[in-house]
């Protein structure tokens, strides 16, 4: 993992410091992509230029904040905990509804408000940890633990992020746990996924790195319920990997004929 | 002159902003001349950066522009490679050129995607003050439908190059165009026994990372000096063509 981890602490170093930063914010859930991010971004920009912010909610599995104290410990980061319950239940207790999906977006966006203002607070940019599975799979709330100002993790599978992060030397049992959105007790991302990431990403990679079609897996041996499965949710979730889409009426429309970069001029 | 003074610049353009560019470019060529470099080697679209998208009518130049004339100027005291992008009509090209006592002594272009052009993908030995020389993009070495036409032996080939980092494989254990990069070369080097001059840039641009590792390969294929990977840096090398060796100078 070499190489790519000169890719992703060059790539971090670059980006934030070439829009006039020297931080890095980065929300610590305690799992795994989350700590992968501050240790690049220590690597990156050094111990006394990283801010890990931790926003536990009151049904938050105990043991996220426990791994995400060790992760900033062990780098010897500037944390910052915002227990976010109090923001949260004011707007549950007035919109009461038991829909667990409904109530976990809006906590990914009230953490992602936090994590906004915290980076205007502490000027620096916010380092995202959503990786290409979850991205492909749209295992993520759009405007929420997907917003960030760059993202080093988005072009890695979940599979590589695990090789990742043990050569970056986090904490083996943060590396092992079962990933976890925990946005509610009990949830875990396989679960939910309805696939595991390692079968998840032998189909995502054959598909994308390898080009091969559905039928070409399942000739392979691959579930065609489970090809079939991704490809669909892929499909589905595409909304979440695009800007908004804009009406044309003009000859000239942002995002389609006019496309200037995000690094022009930087 | 087998003997010469080879400055290598693996640069860091600032995406969209000719100006900077070439001001940057110009102040190179002018701290190369003070050390007494003979030839001066930038990377593949040098003046303009490479993700260009919409920005093409902000960053092309052309040949009749100031900005051409002075970089001819300048190469009556130093030999320069540069990679631009160039307008011509509605046409754009990534181009590279090699400018020497005021001419364009070669200039190779290749359409810029999304252009009609869809020419000039031959590329030919010319002389120069080294000795023969052949200038071809890291891209056209790598397009399958190039043609090099050769008439007598080549003595450097010069490849400015905008390669980013890319193709890691399932165990994240190498990046497949950080080795190809350097396996192109050092075949091409066999291929056409001669020196190899590679000159890679450095820089992110919308999260393509350029990882630079310039290198001077000689002709049997042995990287006889690398630069370091994603740092901008620039060297003095005294280059000796009859025995196949280099020496950095301190900086």
């Amino acid at each position: 993992m070499e190489a790519v981890k000169e890719i992703l602490i060059n790539f971090i170093s670059d980006e934030v410091r070439k829009f006039g930063f020297k931080k890095a914010i980065i929300g610590l859930s305690g799992g795994v992509d989350s700590s992968v991010g501050a240790y690049l971004a220590v690597e990156a920009l050094g111990v006394e230029n990283v801010v890990g912010v931790m926003m536990p909610y009151k049904t938050s599995n105990p043991t996220s904040l426990e791994d995400a104290r060790l992760v900033a410990k062990n780098l010897g980061i500037k944390t910052v905990l915002i227990d976010i319950s109090p923001i949260v239940d004011t707007y549950l207790n007035l919109e009461k509804d038991e829909d667990k999906i409904r109530r976990g977006n809006f906590t990914a966006r009230i953490r992602m408000a936090v994590l906004y203002d915290i980076s205007y607070k502490e000027k620096g940019l916010i380092i995202g940890t959503g990786n290409k599975t979850e991205l492909l799979l749209g295992y993520t709330t759009l405007y929420g633990d997907s917003a960030c100002a760059i993202n080093p993790l988005g072009d890695l599978y979940k599979t590589q992020v695990w090789r990742l992060a043990k050569s970056l030397g986090v904490p083996k049992r943060i590396i092992e746990k079962p990933p976890s959105a925990d946005l509610w007790i009990g949830q875990t991302d396989e679960d939910e996924l309805g696939v595991n990431y390692i079968l998840a990403d032998k189909i995502l990679y054959s598909l994308f790195e390898l080009d091969l079609t559905p039928e070409e897996l399942i000739l392979r041996g691959y579930e065609a319920d489970i090809v079939y499965k991704i490809v669909d949710t892929i499909r589905r979730t595409q909304f979440k990997r695009v800007e908004p889409i804009i009406a044309k009426v003009s000859t000239v429309t942002i995002g389609k004929e006019l496309s200037f970069p995000r690094d022009w001029g930087v | 002159m087998r003997r010469f003074k080879l400055e290598i610049v693996q640069l860091k353009p600032i995406l969209g902003m000719v100006n900077e560019n070439f001001e940057q470019i110009l102040r190179e060529i002018d701290s190369g001349i003070k050390l007494g470099a003979d030839l001066i080697c930038f990377p593949d679209t040098a003046l303009s950066g490479w993700n260009l998208s919409s920005l093409l009518k902000e960053t092309s130049i052309d040949r009749g522009s100031e900005k051409w004339e002075v970089l001819k100027s300048r190469s009556k005291r130093i030999s320069v490679v540069v990679g631009f992008l160039e307008r011509e009509g509605n046409n754009y090209f990534k181009s590279v050129s090699y400018l020497e006592d005021g001419k364009v002594l070669s200039t190779q272009r290749y359409p810029f995607v999304g252009s009609d052009n869809n020419t000039a993908r031959e590329s030919k030995e010319f002389h120069t003050k080294f000795g023969n020389v052949m200038l071809i993009s890291f891209s056209a070495l790598m397009n399958p439908k190039a043609v090099f036409t050769t008439q007598e032996d080549i003595d450097i080939l010069i490849v400015p190059s905008a390669v980013y980092a890319e193709g890691v494989d399932e165990m994240g254990t190498h990046i497949s165009s950080i080795e190809d990069f350097e396996l192109i070369c050092k075949a091409a080097s066999i291929r056409f026994h001669s020196t190899v001059i590679a000159v890679n840039r450095v820089g992110f641009e919308d999260g393509y990372g350029f990882f630079g590792a310039s290198k001077v390969i000689d002709p049997w294929g042995k990287v006889v000096y690398s630069l370091p990977r994603f740092v901008q840096k620039r060297v003095l090398l005294h280059m000796d063509l009859d025995t196949y060796t280099l020496r950095v100078e301190p900086s």
